[in-house]
This record gives structure tokens, C-alpha cells and sequence, in this order.
């Protein structure tokens, strides 16, 4: 997801960048001592922005162009200049220059309110203040002026003190306020050659355009007015609600608020506080509640009365250990759950509504054991007094599945500790896959909540208000489609959202399915949308030339060796294809577009295992051979290949369920994992759920208690048991390992065995006690016979009765000398024991005790 | 009061409770292990008892103490500098591990582990055996290099250590390996066998069958003594008052979907019908079943549905399928591709006109 | 093995036949003459080539260079001579620069007797399993060292060696033992083990080991307890390839007039008493020799062996190709 994130970010920079500063190379030819005034402009420009929109403020320029220009240098020529102009066509020049002036006026003063309200703005967002004085200093048309003069003065001569020299045409302008005279060039220099009558005509109709652009910019910025009105309430409205949460602190209020317009809306529409966030409340609820209960703990509040609110759901899962300071029985939350639906951001918010200060350590930084002990000894064991403004730390570990195994250890490890060790702070850790074997033993001390992905409509109606504060127009389905497109990834969804937008102002269109594949395939990277791809090669219609009719053979062969090149290599494409090529055809011809997976299959196999890249090239006769064999005029429905992905992560999870019985059972110890899939666990499941009625174990007949007695056993060899889960807020006692959903198919056949939860409850409860007492009573059993032991024996007897050294036969020489001796090792039957000897114990190996 | 296929698990190679089936092979078993045991390579099919005669193999060298296991996860590092782990049983006068775990990494396990095994010796001292054992399941997973990395390390340390390979096929073990190890063939136990053995633990468990439930059950077996005995606890699970004369045998789910796989495949032959199989495929994969395993019951349960004259046909097409399959990487496409293959020609010979 | 006769009277009885049996010296190699007419020239002192023995196995060619460097050297100096590199060890590209490297550039090493050959002589064990890459690599190790380096390459397929290591060597291929040779083999150790056993029973045994001594000897010692026991049912019974001769001769019977759902029902009992890739082979022999194979199929069949041995060396299982090898061959002879 993260590449994406990136991807996308940098893409929609460099639009923005051309969008919102279409003269951006102009500021670049300033020379240094112009920069503050350009800052100003700048300032001045974001101001306007934090309301306005690119395409509004576009207009803003054009009026600038046309009218700001006035020029400096004095020359004889000009009185004559004015004459001319004056002689051909005076009286038009009039009214234009009475409507000028009423437009400048009202220019000015819609301007300079903006300016204030910018003047607001920036205050509160704390921003230079080089930019305050700015705004202390009355701001009138004439400044604005002067600044665009000051910018303009040094690239173009368009804005003069005195009428303009080189027969170019030019307006004269008198500002109000100051009563200053400025003239201003019509034309652009690259009109200057351009004969003088010409020239004065075209004064008079640029005069017009500038009249009309005019209307525009009153309208414009009543708009903005308007606009500005609404925006505020709006954050008093937020800020409102913040304080009755009171979750953030001043800094992390400053830095949501102030985001540039040119931020991502990912960052800018994220979920403030508690009520924004998508997940589901009851989700929300719980991981609150956890956080809260370790206030005890962390606050030295008692939780107690929270403990009582709980229903009996939750308290099953939630509940306190037994410490001298009590926490909660799980020390660690895991969050899991597809890609983008705001874990990280649920992690925080939560965090922070219960009133932690949040430390992040994601994939980016080093996770070494080492750096995790710095992390954990900086945030978590410290237990130190609160002040008012220092809150203690709760720690997320962001994508922790991608941690080394040994760090997990020991994560676990630190977990566990207890007393002096003990970790006094929530640790929070995030994964997509719940299921990597890393996280194995984690899953058993930490707290797994699985976050099911954001529901569609949600989402879309979170799209929705976006696209209200962004003021775009785009209907709700269309919305839908989006997010089903984003597969319901909401960092996905928010960012093809914005890029949309760009895409959509950049050509005035409205936002439209066809506008948002195009956009989605632009980020993908390829030219046309990946379904486009698909089709082609599964249709022939696709394949029209300009007459409709279909290209040759030749044709399409080349156009999908193109398509071929782009996504050649690409898994997703392919299984694409695998996912929708059976169309309603004869199944002979199904059966050569199948073999021709096979083909494909093996081209793979000799890229991976023999790291040949070569035969990749020979991967688009697949395609075209495909195409050949199964395309037709019919219209193929494209479907996104999920299901794929869906098994992926089934497959993923069943293989730990296997290992995890591998691990776990006394019996299973190293059973080969197919005989345990295919003969010994789908009898289990039946063997160990025998119609037992749930009632009091003393109240079973002998039979009865003979059958609750084997269950338990067995289950206990196996090293399965039952664990109270919540299913769609209800308590079920499911199998552990979770052999049930291995072994189980849908099918409709035969009615299964199945444990009423109380009875299951009961065998849980008598599994553990067993568990208790195997562990006791195998343990010191077991130490015993330890191999150590062994060698500890071993090595008294050695070192008694001198032994040979057993790294090799040593043999004196005859003369007996002890100083040379020859070793010879001997490959193959070293009888070596494995153990540390002394120089000492050497020699009295070697020597006897002389 | 553990599962019946571990209650009744023989101890011993001979005696009272010595195995019930291939008894003489036993002996001789018996006598290897007294005189200089050589290497040895177990094959049969499952659930015909290799693992059970090589823990009396081992008990019959070691005594009682060999079935003091400890579980122990060993690590090591691949050449690539990748961190894996093995999970190993081991008591102090054996280790039993299954390479095939690790996938491609087999290679160093055999490589590391196993020749540190063999290395470092017996240390068990008063024991009167001078060497150890090395057990290597499913040694027909086993990639070629691994195998070839056993090759001087079963000749170098014979004498610390014997090595004891269980597998399936014998033809998935390379030449050189076969022919430094004593091969002992465990065939399925016959019928006869099986029943024998179901009788004893009935009769141990003074459970009642009916004896023709009795016959179902070793028919469905197909001589697989595992889960015949399965079958049979299962069946006094479920049914507390006696069993009926008209109960169904309860077979393994994977295998009813299969089979109810197949009942669709010749049902009907088209593409959405294909579809559907491809779904009910992908169930069965992401259930960690085996494709070949798949593979085989669905032509064990289509090759009898289908006319005779296209039999052939149908099976050189599934050995085609099967290699690929089995040289291949996504096995969906091998499946599904044998199943549009065989929807063909059952569908052309039965357009056929007679 | 390094050191046998010490092994021999520290642990006989754990040692197995193969081990006990293998050659020592030269001369105890059977069948390979002018192998070791040249090792044994260069015993004397004539100089020595790259050697790259290749051979199926089970031809005495590991033993056989073993010898030869035991014969070469004096143990003491053994170790700094002799460096032994089998598939058992880590052999990438790395090690063959390295390990072989260093090793070869190591100095020679004081020797006690001067007559001693002042070489040194890496023993490349399976060089058919290497990579190619680290085959290539080992070309230019060859030449490098061969002044004080001479190597030995030990292959069962020379086939998979690149050229170019080939053509540094003289090769030298082990002729697979003929029969009487083995039989006399064996009935030495037959003698030595005091095993009474007679000639066509050793036959029968080397017929079954397909001419790869080791593996006879590794039958022979796992049938002595039963022949030292010399009760004849046992001794019957346990002559392996019995099950799958009548098993053999059961098909050829039935496969002129089975039907299918026969030929199915054989393959799964043939299936249950699991055979290896061996049995097809057989198959096609016995058929072959009751002429049910003959002129005119006897391509599709062969090539239809072929195949099936190679899927299932593949790892494909049995079953299956039986089937197909039996259901064709059906077809083929109606």
C-alpha cells in the first residue's frame, strides 16, 4: 500500500505544482531582493486559496495580466502616443476606462476584504511574520499593484509609471485611492511588432475582455466570501467537538490544521477524533475500553466501575490479571486487517482520546531487538509521575509484520516479564496479515482484533463529504464505484478521489466512471486501465479499426504483444485473464486456451527456479494465443480477480492452523503434516464432539462421563481445546487451533456434530486443568534426562579413567615422549563429545593427574 | 485414554503386543536391528504402518527410553543468509525430523543438521549401541540435492549413525540413495489383515459392530489401517447406543467434496460449469489438500463413470496433466486445465454417434 | 574409512558390509583394469592427470580414488594431501573459490618420507549435483593449481558436466559389473560372513541390484540373519523381486483379455504392494520376451516406458502411469 500511497503522492504534487501556479517559472526569474514581495503575493494567493480553487484564482490572474500594467520609463513619444489614441477612438476608450475604474474599485474592495480574511487566517496559522506586518500595512489595489508592478517590472515592460514607448498599445489608469497614473501595456511582447491601427483595435477589444473577466471576479470572490463563512463555522464546529473530547494537544491541533493546499486529503480529511472514525463502533468500543483499563496501571485511576459497565461479551475477553498492580490480561493489542482502512489511524485517535501521548515505530525505522529495547525502556516500563503537560506513552509498532522473527521473541518476552520488568504502558501493534508465522506466538499473548475492511457505503458517503468540502460535483454510485475499484481501501479510495479531482479540473469534465479507471490505470502506470487490457484480449471488439470493422490477425497480434510487454510479467494481469476467460464457448476450445495456462505456468516456473529472466520474452505468444483461441465479438463481463487473493489468504492461514497442531500436540509431535490433513483431523473434529448434553458433569451417567473423559484426553494430546471468541457480538467457544474450518466444506450433505458452547465451555475448562497437570508432572521427568546430565556424567567418567580424547584417536609415539604427539583425525567415527575442557582438565585427560 | 489409532499402536516387533500384520517382516526387522544395523528405507503407502515399525524398530534398539521426545525447534541459516527452523522430535538416543518442511531449504537441513548429527556420536554411553538414529520422514519430498547431499554422509559416518528414510514411493529416491540403504517394503495390510485388527479393538473396547458395518469399514479403508480405526472410533462417538446396522461409514469431508466435484464435472460440460468446479478447486487448495492428492481421487472417481473405449485417453491425458502438475507452480491451472480436457473428450465421445 | 583396519577391530559390528567390503587397495578393485593400471603408474611416480571418473553406481569409483590417495600418502600427512568435497558439504561458487582455494594454495606440509609425491589432490565427489555456475568457476581453479593440485571429479552422468571441466580431465568410465564378477564377489563375502547361500540365489539377488554392486552387498547383509537363521520359507520370502515377478507374470497373463475396470482393479492391487519405477521396466522385459511386445508396437511402447519412468523420476506417482502403460498397452495389442 505504501508505494501507492507515494506513488500517488508525488504524481499529484507535480499536478498540483502546474495546476495552482501556472507562473511558476515567472517567480523563478525574479531576482533575490523581489522574493519577499513574491512571498507576499504568495501568501497573499494561498490566502485566497485556503477558500478558493485553482480554476478561480486562474481567472484572478488573467484579470491581473490584462489590467495591473503599468510602465515606468518616460519618452516624447508617448504624448504622441496619447494623441493618436485619444484622436482615433475616444470616446470608446472612455466608457472602458469609467468601467475599468468601477471595476477596480470593486476589485479593490473585494480584494482587500479577502486579504483580510487571509490576514485571519494566517494568524492563526501561526505563519511568518514577515507576513504580519504585511498585513498590518493597509492593504489597497495600489500595493497590490506595486507588488505586481515590482514582479512584473523586471521580466515584461507592462506596468509603467508613463504611457509606453514602442507603439505598443496601452491603457492608462488612474487609481483611486492615491491618485496615482498608471499605464498599462495591452499587448504581449510578442505583439510588438504588430502595426499600430491593428494594434489600437485590438486595445479596444482587449479592453472588453478584461471588461467581461471583470463581472467574473466580483462574482468570484462573493463567492469566496460566502465560502470563507462556511469554512469557519465549520472549524469552529471541529474545534468544538474537540474540546468537549479534549483529546488533542494544542500541537497536534496546529498541525492538522494547517495543511497546504497542496497536501494529500488523506492527511487533510483524516479522522480528527473519536466520531470520525469508519470502523466499526462496537471495535472501537472495545479497543477504548482496553486502553481505559489500563489506567489503573498508568493513571492510578481505579477502572473498576468501567469493569462493571462491561456486558458479558466483552468482560470475556477483556478482564484484568491478578498483579500487585493490576492491568489487563492481554498487555498487547494486535490490530489486523486489510491494507488502508485506518488502523494506524484508529491506534492514535483511540490512543489519544484516552489521554496517551503516542510513540510510532513502523517498518521505517530499524526494529533490531536492540532498537526495540531502546523504544520499550523510552516508552513503555517507564512508570514515572505524570506531569500535567508530559502524558505517558502508549506504543504502536506499525506493520509489525514485517519485523524479524527474534524481535517478536522478544516482544513477547517483554510482554510476559513480570515485577520490575513488567511493561506498565499499552504496546498496540498493526499487521495486514494476522497470520504471518512471525506473529505466531504473539497471537497467543496479545489481543488479536481483526477489523473487517470499511463498508462500502460508509466509505462512499465519507467520499461524499469530501467531495462537498472540495466542491465537487460527483454522484453518490459513482462514488460506490470508486471504492469497490479501490477494492474498499480507504487511503486508496481518498487519494484516486483526489487525483480524480485534479484530473477533472485539469480538463473541465465532470467526475465519471470512465475519468476514474483512467485515473486508476494512470497510477498503475499503464496507458489505458488494465480492464481495457483484459477485454482485448478476450474480445474482439475491441480490436476495431476506423471503419468498425476488426483488424487483421497481423494487427492484433502486434497490439497485444504491446499490451503484453507492459504487464507481461505481471501476476495479477494473468490471473486476471484466468479469472474471466471462460466464456461460453465449446469446451474444445476451452480446453486449448486452459493448456496454454499450463504454457505460461511452466515459463514462470523456469524464471523463479532457474532465474532465467531471458524466457519472459517468449511470455506474449501466451497472450496472443489466448486471444487467438478464445476471443469473439461477444461483450466478456470483466470481473477484478479476487477471489485469488481471497484464497491466498485462506491457504496462508489453514497452513498455520496445520503447523500449529504440529507444534502444540503431544501425539501430533512431527506428524507428518498430509497424514494429520487428509486421515487424522477430519475424524478428530467428528471423534471429539460426541452428543454430550451440556449439564453438570456430576449429574452424567458412568457412559456418559466415559465419553466426556476420552473427548477431553484426546483433545489434550492433540493439543486442541476450545477459546471463547466473539462472533458478531456473541460469545462462541470455537477450536483451537481452528481444525473445524480446515476440515469443514460447504456442503449440503450430512448434518454435523456440533457441541452446544456450554459443554464445550465445560471441556475447555477440564483441558486446561489437564494441561496444568501434564505440564507438572512430564516436567521434572523430563529434565532428568536431559542430554546435559549425560554429558555431565560422561565427562566425570572421562576425565576418571583417562580416556582417549575422543576428538580424535591420539597415539604416543614409542619413545613415549609425551611432548610429541601425533593426532589423526578420523572422518567418520569421531566419537566426539560436544563439552568446554580446561587446559587443565586436558592434561589430566591426556596425562593422567601427574 | 488416548485416540484408538494411538492406544492400539503396537509397542513391540514381536510379542504380545507385537504387530498384527507382516509378521515374518518383523523378524527380520528384528534381526537387522541385532545384528550391525544397516541403514534402512521404509516404503508403503500410508496408513500401512511404516512410522508404527520404525518406533518399534527404535524401541527394540533403545527400550522404553526412546519415547522420551522432546520437541525442539532447531535453526539455522540457508546459504542465502535466511533464518528458518525446523521443528524436530528427539530423545537422547534418536532425532526425527521432516525435511521436507522447509521447502528448498531441505538441501541445508541435510547439509547442517543432519551431518551434525551424524558427526558428534552416540553419547549415551552405557547404552550398548554405539551409533544413533536419524529419521527422515516423507523422504520422497526430499529435493534431488538433499538427497544427493545423504549420499557420503549415510557412507562416511555409518558407524555413528544410522539414518532411517520412511517414504511412499521408492521411485522419488534417487538411485544412489536406494542402494545404500536396505529397503523395507511395507505393503497396505490386506483385508483380511484389517479386519483382523478392527476385531481386536473392538473386542478390546467392548464396543459391538455389526459385522457386515464392520465389512464397510474395511472396504472403505482401502487398506489403510489409520483410518480404518478412525472410522470405527468415530462411529462409537457419534452413535452412544450402538450402532445400527444401516449407518453411514463416515468418510473424510475433502473427499465427499471431491467426489460431489466430480458428480458435477459429468453432469454437465461447459464453461460455467467449469466455473463452478474451478471454485469447488480453489475450496479444496486453500484447505492445504495436496493437489496431487486431489488430482488422484478426482480421476479415481471420474475414471469409473466413464465409458470404457475413452479410458485410455482420459488416463494418458491425466499422467500428462499430473507431470506438469507436478513440475508446475500454480496448480489451479493444471487442475482446471485436466478438467476442461477431460469435459472434452467426455463430451466428443458422447456426440459421438454409436 | 579413512582409516579401516583401526575401525575394523575398534567396532566391527556396527560397520556395515558396504562399508567392510570396500576395497582398500587398488588391486582389491574388481573389473576396473585400466583405471587402475594408470592409478598404479602413477604410484610409481609417473605423473598424474585431472581425473574425472565416471559410471553407474555402485562401480567402485569413490572407492577407488580413496585408495589410491590412501595408497599415495602416509595417514599422517593424509590430511594436508587429501581435501574430499561431496554433495554433503556446501559447494557454491564460494566454496569452490574458497575452501578450494586456500586448500590448494596452503603449503605442501613436512613429510616425513621423501619418496612421497609432492602434490596435493582434491577428491570432487557427485560433480554432477555442483551448479553449473560453480562448475564454471572450478575451470579456472583447475588450471591455476595444477601445478601443485591434481583433482579428481567423481560423476555418475558425465553428461551434466560442462565441457570444459571435461576436456581438463582424462576420464575414465566404470564399467558396470558383469555378473560373474559380482558373483564372485559376493560369495567371497558370502564366505567371509559365513552365509551359506548358493549361486543362483546370489544371482537372483544381483538381478535384482541391476548390476550396482553396493547395492548387493547391502541386500546380501540384510538377507544374513534369516540365511544364518536357515529356515527356507523365511529365506523363500525374503529373496526380494518374488512379489514382483508373479505380480509381472500375472499381468502378461491377464492384460490380452482384461477390460478396463479389470486393468483398473490390477493397478490398485499392484499399487498396494508398492513397487518401485523398477516395474514397469520389468513389465515391458517380461512382455517383451513373451513376444506380446513385438515388431510392429514395440515403438509406442518403449517410448511409452520411457516417458512414464520419467514422470514418475519426476515424482509423479505410480499409479497413474501404470495405469496408462497397461490401458495403452491394451489398446495397442487388440
Amino acid at each position: 500500500m505504501d508505494d501507492d500511497y507515494n506513488v500517488l503522492h508525488s504524481g499529484f504534487a507535480d499536478d498540483d505544482g502546474q495546476l495552482e501556479y501556472p507562473d511558476d517559472e515567472d517567480q523563478l526569474a525574479v531576482v533575490p531582493n523581489g522574493d519577499s514581495e513574491n512571498q507576499r503575493i504568495n501568501e497573499v494567493r494561498n490566502a485566497l486559496e485556503e477558500v478558493g480553487y485553482g480554476k478561480r484564482k486562474r481567472r484572478l490572474n488573467e484579470v491581473e495580466d490584462v489590467f495591473d500594467q503599468y510602465g515606468r520609463r518616460s519618452h516624447p513619444m508617448d504624448w504622441h502616443m496619447r494623441m493618436e489614441t485619444v484622436s482615433s477612438e475616444v470616446l470608446q476608450k472612455s466608457q472602458v476606462n469609467a468601467v475599468k475604474r468601477r471595476a477596480l474599485e470593486s476589485l479593490e474592495q473585494k480584494i482587500n476584504e479577502a486579504a483580510a480574511q487571509a490576514e485571519r487566517k494566517m494568524n492563526e496559522n501561526h505563519h511568518s511574520n514577515a507576513f504580519d506586518d504585511f498585513q498590518s500595512g493597509e492593504q489597497t489595489i495600489s500595493s497590490l499593484c506595486e507588488l505586481e508592478m515590482e514582479r512584473r517590472y523586471r521580466r515584461r515592460q507592462e506596468i509603467m509609471r508613463n504611457p509606453v514607448t514602442d507603439g505598443s498599445p496601452w491603457i492608462g489608469i488612474s487609481d483611486v485611492v492615491n491618485g496615482q497614473r498608471f499605464y498599462i501595456r495591452t499587448f504581449r511582447d510578442d505583439r510588438l511588432s504588430v502595426p499600430l491601427v491593428e494594434s489600437i483595435t485590438q486595445q479596444a477589444t482587449r479592453s472588453r475582455v478584461g471588461f467581461r473577466a471583470f463581472q467574473s471576479i466580483c462574482q468570484e470572490s462573493e463567492r469566496l466570501s460566502k465560502l470563507k463563512e462556511e469554512s469557519r463555522v465549520k472549524e469552529q464546529e471541529a474545534e468544538f467537538s474537540r474540546m468537549l473530547k479534549e483529546t488533542e494537544t494544542p500541537s497536534e491541533y496546529e498541525n492538522n490544521k494547517s495543511h497546504p493546499e497542496s497536501s494529500l486529503w488523506v492527511n487533510k480529511y483524516e479522522a480528527k477524533n473519536f466520531s470520525d472514525l469508519l470502523s466499526d463502533s462496537t471495535v472501537n468500543r472495545n479497543i477504548l475500553t482496553w486502553l481505559k483499563m489500563w489506567d489503573e496501571c498508568v493513571f492510578h485511576q481505579k477502572v473498576d466501575d468501567l469493569l462493571a459497565s462491561l456486558g458479558e461479551k466483552e468482560r470475556e475477553v477483556l478482564h484484568m490479571d491478578n498483579g500487585k498492580i493490576r492491568r489487563p490480561s492481554s498487555k498487547m493489542l494486535l490490530l489486523s486487517g486489510p491494507a488502508g482502512l485506518g488502523k494506524s489511524t484508529l491506534a492514535r485517535i483511540v490512543a489519544r482520546q484516552a489521554g496517551y501521548s503516542t510513540i510510532d515505530v513502523n517498518a521505517s525505522d530499524a526494529r533490531t531487538v536492540a532498537d526495540l529495547n531502546k523504544v520499550l525502556e523510552g516508552a513503555v516500563k517507564t512508570s514515572r509521575t505524570l506531569d500535567a503537560d508530559q502524558r505517558p506513552a502508549c506504543l504502536i509498532l506499525d506493520e509489525i509484520d514485517g519485523t524479524p522473527i527474534d524481535t517478536i521473541r522478544h516482544l513477547v518476552r517483554c510482554i510476559q516479564a513480570t515485577g520490575k520488568k513488567a511493561i506498565r504502558r499499552p504496546i498496540i501493534g498493526i499487521c495486514n496479515n494476522l497470520y504471518t508465522p512471525a506473529l505466531r506466538d504473539l497471537r497467543g499473548v496479545a489481543w488479536c482484533v481483526q477489523l473487517v475492511a470499511t463498508k462500502q457505503d460508509v466509505l462512499a458517503k465519507r467520499l461524499e463529504e469530501i467531495c462537498d468540502r472540495e466542491r465537487l460535483r460527483c454522484d453518490l454510485s459513482t462514488l460506490r464505484k470508486l471504492c469497490e475499484l479501490c477494492a474498499n481501501d480507504m487511503r486508496h479510495s481518498i487519494n484516486t478521489l483526489q487525483w480524480v479531482a485534479v484530473a477533472a479540473r485539469k480538463s473541465n469534465r465532470a467526475i465519471g466512471m470512465k475519468l476514474i479507471h483512467e485515473v486508476i490505470e494512470k497510477e498503475k502506470g499503464g496507458s489505458a486501465s488494465i480492464f481495457e487490457h483484459w477485454s482485448s484480449i478476450l474480445e474482439l471488439s475491441k480490436h476495431t479499426d476506423a471503419k468498425g470493422g476488426i483488424k487483421s490477425v497481423r494487427e492484433r497480434i502486434f497490439d497485444i504483444e504491446r499490451i503484453s510487454a507492459d504487464h507481461g510479467g505481471e501476476e495479477r494481469f494473468v490471473s486476471g485473464l484466468h479469472a474471466n476467460y471462460l466464456v461460453t464457448l465449446p469446451i474444445g476450445v476451452i480446453r486449448k486456451a486452459s493448456t496454454w495456462f499450463l504454457f505460461y505456468d511452466d515459463i514462470q516456473k523456469i524464471v523463479h527456479s532457474l532465474q532465467n529472466w531471458s524466457v519472459l520474452k517468449y511470455v506474449f505468444s501466451f497472450f496472443v494465443s489466448l486471444h487467438l483461441n478464445i476471443a469473439t465479438h461477444a461483450r466478456v463481463p470483466i470481473a477484478y480477480p479476487q477471489l485469488e487473493q481471497n484464497i491466498f489468504q485462506k491457504t496462508k492461514e489453514s497452513e498455520e492452523t496445520i503447523s500449529a497442531v504440529r507444534s502444540c500436540g503431544q501425539s501430533t509431535r512431527g506428524a507428518p503434516k498430509k497424514e494429520l490433513l487428509l486421515d487424522i483431523l477430519p475424524f478428530i473434529v467428528n471423534i471429539v464432539q460426541p452428543p454430550i448434553k451440556p449439564m453438570n458433569e456430576s449429574l452424567y451417567n458412568q457412559r456418559e462421563l466415559a465419553t466426556f473423559n476420552q473427548t477431553v484426553s484426546i483433545m489434550c494430546d492433540y493439543g486442541l481445546t476450545y477459546t471463547a471468541t466473539m462472533v458478531k457480538d456473541q460469545v462462541n467457544w470455537l477450536f483451537t487451533p481452528s481444525i473445524d474450518i480446515l476440515t469443514m466444506f460447504p456442503l449440503d450433505g450430512p448434518k454435523r456434530p456440533y457441541l452446544a458452547n456450554a459443554t464445550r465451555q465445560m471441556i475447555a475448562h477440564k483441558i486446561t486443568l489437564m494441561r496444568v497437570r501434564l505440564t507438572e508432572s512430564t516436567s521434572n521427568t523430563e529434565r532428568i534426562s536431559t542430554n546435559a546430565d549425560k554429558i555431565k556424567a560422561i565427562v566425570e567418567s572421562e576425565s576418571k579413567k583417562k580416556k582417549r580424547l575422543s576428538a580424535g584417536a591420539m597415539k604416543r609415539l614409542h619413545n613415549g615422549r609425551l611432548t610429541d604427539i601425533v593426532f589423526n583425525h578420523q572422518d567418520g567415527d569421531s566419537s566426539a563429545v560436544k563439552k568446554k575442557v580446561t587446559m587443565q582438565q586436558l592434561n589430566s585427560i591426556l596425562f593422567g593427574d601427574s | 485414554m488416548a485416540l484408538w489409532v494411538d492406544k492400539y499402536r503396537p509397542k513391540d516387533l514381536l510379542g504380545k503386543d507385537g504387530v498384527d500384520y507382516h509378521i515374518e517382516q518383523a523378524n527380520h526387522l528384528k534381526f537387522l536391528s541385532a545384528d550391525c544395523m544397516p541403514h534402512l528405507l521404509f516404503c508403503g503407502p500410508s496408513g500401512a504402518g511404516k512410522k508404527t515399525r520404525i518406533k518399534c524398530l527404535l524401541r527394540e534398539l533403545y527400550g522404553v527410553g526412546v519415547e522420551k521426545t522432546q520437541l525442539i525447534m532447531k535453526s539455522f541459516t540457508s546459504p542465502s543468509n535466511k533464518k528458518l527452523e525446523i521443528q524436530t522430535v528427539s530423545s537422547n538416543y534418536h532425532i526425527e525430523m521432516t525435511p521436507s518442511d522447509v521447502g528448498i531449504y531441505d538441501r541445508v537441513v541435510v547439509q547442517d543438521l543432519v551431518k551434525e548429527m551424524a558427526q558428534t556420536s552416540q553419547i549415551e554411553s552405557t547404552s550398548q549401541r554405539s551409533f544413533k538414529v536419524v529419521v527422515l520422514c516423507e523422504a520422497d519430498s526430499l529435493t534431488r540435492d538433499a538427497q544427493h547431499g545423504l549420499r557420503r554422509t549415510m557412507e562416511k559416518y555409518a558407524n555413528n549413525c544410522k539414518i532411517v528414510l520412511s517414504c511412499e514411493s521408492l521411485s522419488r529416491i534417487i538411485e544412489p540413495l536406494q542402494s545404500r540403504c536396505i529397503i523395507i517394503n511395507v505393503p497396505a495390510p490386506t483385508d483380511e489383515d484389517v479386519t483382523k485388527v478392527l476385531r481386536k479393538v473392538i473386542e478390546r473396547e467392548s464396543f459391538l459392530l455389526p459385522e457386515n458395518v464392520l465389512q464397510k469399514i474395511v472396504e472403505k479403508s482401502e487398506g489403510n489401517l489409520r483410518r480404518a480405526i478412525l472410522m470405527t472410533e468415530a462411529l462409537r462417538m457419534e452413535n452412544e447406543s450402538g450402532v445400527a446396522e444401516s449407518v453411514v461409514i463416515p468418510v473424510p469431508e475433502w473427499e465427499i467434496y471431491i467426489q460431489e466435484t466430480a458428480r458435477l464435472i459429468l453432469q454437465k460440460q461447459s464453461s460455467d460449469m467449469l466455473l463452478k468446479v474451478r471454485e469447488r478447486l480453489y475450496e479444496l487448495l486453500s484447505r492445504c489438500i495436496p493437489p496431487t492428492v486431489i488430482f488422484k481421487k478426482l480421476l479415481e472417481h471420474l475414471l469409473p463413470k466413464c465409458p470404457p473405449q475413452i479410458a485410455r485417453e482420459v488416463v494418458s491425458e491425466a499422467a500428462k496433466f499430473e507431470h506438469r502438475l507436478v513440475l508446475g507452480q500454480k496448480a489451479i491451472f493444471h487442475l482446471e486445465g485436466f478438467v476442461a480436457a477431460f469435459m472434452d473428450i467426455y463430451l466428443t465421445n458422447a456426440s459421438k454417434p454409436k | 574409512m579413512e582409516e579401516p583396519m583401526e575401525v575394523d577391530n575398534k567396532r566391527p559390528k556396527v560397520l556395515t558390509w558396504t562399508e567392510k567390503y570396500r576395497p582398500k587397495t587398488l588391486d582389491d578393485i574388481a573389473y576396473q583394469d585400466e583405471v587402475v593400471t594408470m592409478l598404479k603408474g602413477a604410484l610409481q611416480g609417473r605423473d598424474l592427470p585431472h581425473l574425472l571418473f565416471y559410471g553407474p553406481p555402485g562401480t567402485g569409483k569413490t572407492s577407488a580414488a580413496l585408495a589410491f590417495c590412501r595408497q599415495l600418502f602416509p595417514k599422517n600427512i593424509f590430511h594436508d594431501r587429501v581435501l574430499d568435497l561431496n554433495a554433503s558439504d556446501e559447494r557454491g561458487i564460494a566454496v569452490v573459490r574458497q575452501k578450494i582455494q586456500s586448500f590448494s594454495k596452503s603449503s605442501l606440509g613436512h613429510s616425513h618420507r621423501e619418496d612421497v609425491l609432492k602434490l596435493k589432490i582434491i577428491i570432487l565427489d557427485e560433480v554432477d549435483a555442483m551448479t553449473r555456475e560453480a562448475q564454471a568457476a572450478m575451470r579456472r581453479v583447475i588450471e591455476d593449481f595444477s601445478k601443485t593440485t591434481r583433482f579428481i571429479l567423481i560423476c555418475n552422468y558425465v553428461s551434466r558436466l560442462i565441457p570444459p571441466v571435461v576436456s581438463r580431465c582424462a576420464k575414465f568410465r566404470f564399467k558396470s559389473l558383469p555378473a560373474e564378477i559380482q558373483v564372485q564377489r559376493l560369495r567371497t563375502i558370502c564366505d567371509a560372513e559365513g552365509t551359506p547361500m548358493s549361486d543362483d540365489e546370489l544371482k537372483q539377488v544381483m538381478e535384482y541390484s541391476e548390476g550396482d554392486l553396493r547395492r548387493a552387498v547391502c541386500t546380501l547383509q540384510s538377507l544374513a540373519p534369516i540365511l544364518k537363521s536357515g529356515d527356507d520359507n523365511a529365506r523363500n520370502c525374503y529373496l526380494r523381486g518374488s512379489s514382483d515377478s508373479l505380480l509381472i507374470s500375472n499381468v502378461c497373463k491377464s492384460i490380452l483379455t482384461a477390460d478396463v475396470p479389470q486393468i483398473i482393479a490390477l493397478t490398485k492391487d499392484i499399487t498396494k504392494s508398492c513397487t518401485g519405477v523398477a516395474f514397469i521396466r520389468r513389465c515391458f522385459q517380461q512382455l517383451m520376451d513373451e513376444d506380446v511386445i513385438n515388431d510392429e508396437n514395440i515403438g509406442v511402447m518403449g517410448k511409452l516406458v520411457a516417458t512414464c519412468e520419467k514422470r514418475i523420476l519426476d515424482g509423479c506417482d505410480l499409479e497413474n502411469n501404470l495405469l496408462d502403460f497397461l490401458l495403452t498397452l491394451r489398446e495397442t495389442i487388440q
